[in-house]
């Protein structure tokens, strides 16, 4: 789901440092930092983009890599994946945010209604199909609570494993579970009905 | 179509075109500032209350070879592995028999970060929540979850389906894949060697290499993973064999780096000793009998084989 194809994104390989070792050589050396910049911040980005739009992602993703900078000597350096640990100062960003969220969805919906939004239009490919389902799939959206949606997008957009979103939110693992599950049957209530959808 | 499908396919219309520009950093983002401002009055109490409770946590955290008189030794981590080891070994526990469901009840109560008016972050403890989970013995059965806030009569949340393991391989499971389903038992070829659990904790697997140095401080890559592997292992509500436990705990003990936290307490308040990675969360045994009781997020209240799902064990 995110993007990752250039090879220059994303978690660390094998014989690269982990972005533990390289958050911890960063106390030494402020400008090793950037290392993870490289590796993560396309995939908040993506992600934030999708939530928030262009302009709102880019604050997020800086205001996301300023707070982990100065929070780097509190990381648990236990943990050799930091991804979660920056959806996790992300999330606090994109809920400061969350007036903009709103009138994402609000405008999504409208254009989803009349494709006034000839941009987004292009980008739909097939405009039956968008009348049918993503109207009220993002109207769905918008009514989540925050918690709810905080989950299901992590867990949808950023291919966060149910884990990785326990750490990232700071949740049980079982609350992961509850809160995606209430999530998915309101999202399948505002879904027509026509749509067939295989309940998990 | 799934309703996650769809949800990923309104990420894909959502998400920036791949001709997009990412600004990168600004070339002064990742500096230490070098210009120390003066701290507030109210700052510098809340430092010197901080400092006093980390010399008084430490005191009373950090293993200690040499005990202070009346205050029993902390035992080393690999005594404490070991002896539970040991214990488990010894467990009469009941077995599941064929069909059924493994029933487990957990007590979980994690640390939530707040943001406050001013803005700074305060560190508070969520109120307790009682999970319930059933999890078939059959491994492509779907299992089921509950929760509900601890204490009074609070009503359950809604059941949650957990999937079962449609293609259960049971010859060649990683514990990589482990956790995408749920499973009641282990797999019969899961190993009870410790050196062979190791193994399988750290996924390791011909020409793989783990690329993390050894570390003198908290421990990282396979190992740290395998930790969280077995955390996983031993809290996600599934039935291990006294074999298989004894092993888990056995090559945790072969991990470099794990260490013994004295006057721990698991999620649900009770008091042990704890098994650390260094990270935030670690594993807690009781301090006489080195039974596992679960973390120091979530406890392990009990664990049970019913017939049925929503049957509590008898």
């Amino acid at each position: 789901m995110i993007d990752t194809e250039d090879g220059a994104q994303g978690p660390s390989r094998a014989g690269e440092s982990t972005d533990a070792e390289v958050i911890e050589e960063s106390l030494a050396q402020p400008g090793r930092f950037g290392v993870l910049y490289e590796r993560h911040a396309r995939v908040l980005h993506g992600y934030a983009y999708r939530r928030l739009g262009r302009e709102a992602a880019e604050d997020v993703v800086a205001e996301t890599f300023m707070k982990a900078f100065r929070a780097r000597r509190t990381y648990d350096l236990s943990h050799s994946d930091a991804r979660p640990w920056f959806f996790a100062i992300a999330i606090r960003e994109i809920a400061r945010h969350h007036r903009v969220e709103q009138a994402r969805y609000r405008a999504l919906s409208r254009s989803f209604e009349d494709r006034g939004d000839e941009d987004l239009a292009d980008r739909v490919a097939d405009a039956t199909s968008a009348h049918t389902w993503r109207k009220p799939l993002v109207e769905a959206l918008a009514k989540l609570s925050r918690r709810e949606r905080d989950v299901l997008l992590m867990v949808a957009w950023a291919d966060l494993t149910y884990e990785e979103a326990a750490r990232a939110l700071e949740i049980p693992l079982g609350t992961v579970r509850s809160r995606l599950h209430r999530a998915r049957q309101k999202i399948r209530r505002h879904l027509p009905d026509d749509i067939t959808l295989e309940l998990v | 179509m799934k309703d996650l499908d769809l949800i990923k396919q309104l990420g894909d219309d959502l998400a920036p075109r791949g001709d997009e520009p990412l600004a990168g950093p600004p070339a002064s983002a990742f500096r230490d500032s070098s210009r120390k401002r003066p701290l507030k009055t109210w700052q510098a109490g809340v430092l010197a209350l901080t400092v006093a409770g980390a010399i008084a946590g430490a005191a009373t955290l950090r293993p200690s070879p040499n005990t202070p008189g009346g205050q029993a030794a902390t035992p080393r981590a690999a005594t404490v592995l070991d002896n539970a080891a040991a214990v488990s070994q010894e467990s009469t526990a009941s077995r599941p028999q064929g069909a059924g469901y493994i029933f487990t009840e957990t007590i979980s109560s994690y640390p939530e970060q707040v943001q406050q008016p001013d803005g700074s972050i305060k560190t508070i403890r969520q109120a307790p929540v009682v999970t319930q989970v059933w999890l078939s013995v059959e491994p492509t059965k779907d299992g089921k979850q509950r929760q509900r806030p601890e204490g009074g009569n609070a009503a359950w949340d809604p059941w949650v389906v957990l999937a079962g393991c449609r293609e259960a391989q049971d010859s060649d499971i990683r514990a990589s894949e482990f956790s995408r389903c749920a499973r009641g038992v282990l797999p019969a070829s899961f190993p009870t060697e410790p050196a062979a659990v190791l193994a399988w904790l750290k996924d390791d697997r011909p020409g793989r290499q783990d690329s993390s140095p050894p570390s003198a401080g908290p421990i990282a890559g396979q190992d740290a993973l395998a930790f969280e592997r077995a955390r996983s292992l031993l809290m996600t509500g599934t039935y291990l064999r006294p074999d298989q436990r004894s092993a888990i705990f056995k090559a945790l003990a072969q991990l470099p780096g794990v260490v013994a936290v004295a006057n721990v307490q698991d999620g649900a308040g009770r008091q042990g000793v704890g098994i650390s990675a260094g990270g935030t969360e670690a594993l807690v045994f009781h301090p006489a009998s080195f039974a596992f009781l679960g973390t120091t997020s979530s406890a392990v209240m009990r664990q049970g084989t019913t017939t049925e799902v929503g049957k509590l064990p008898s």
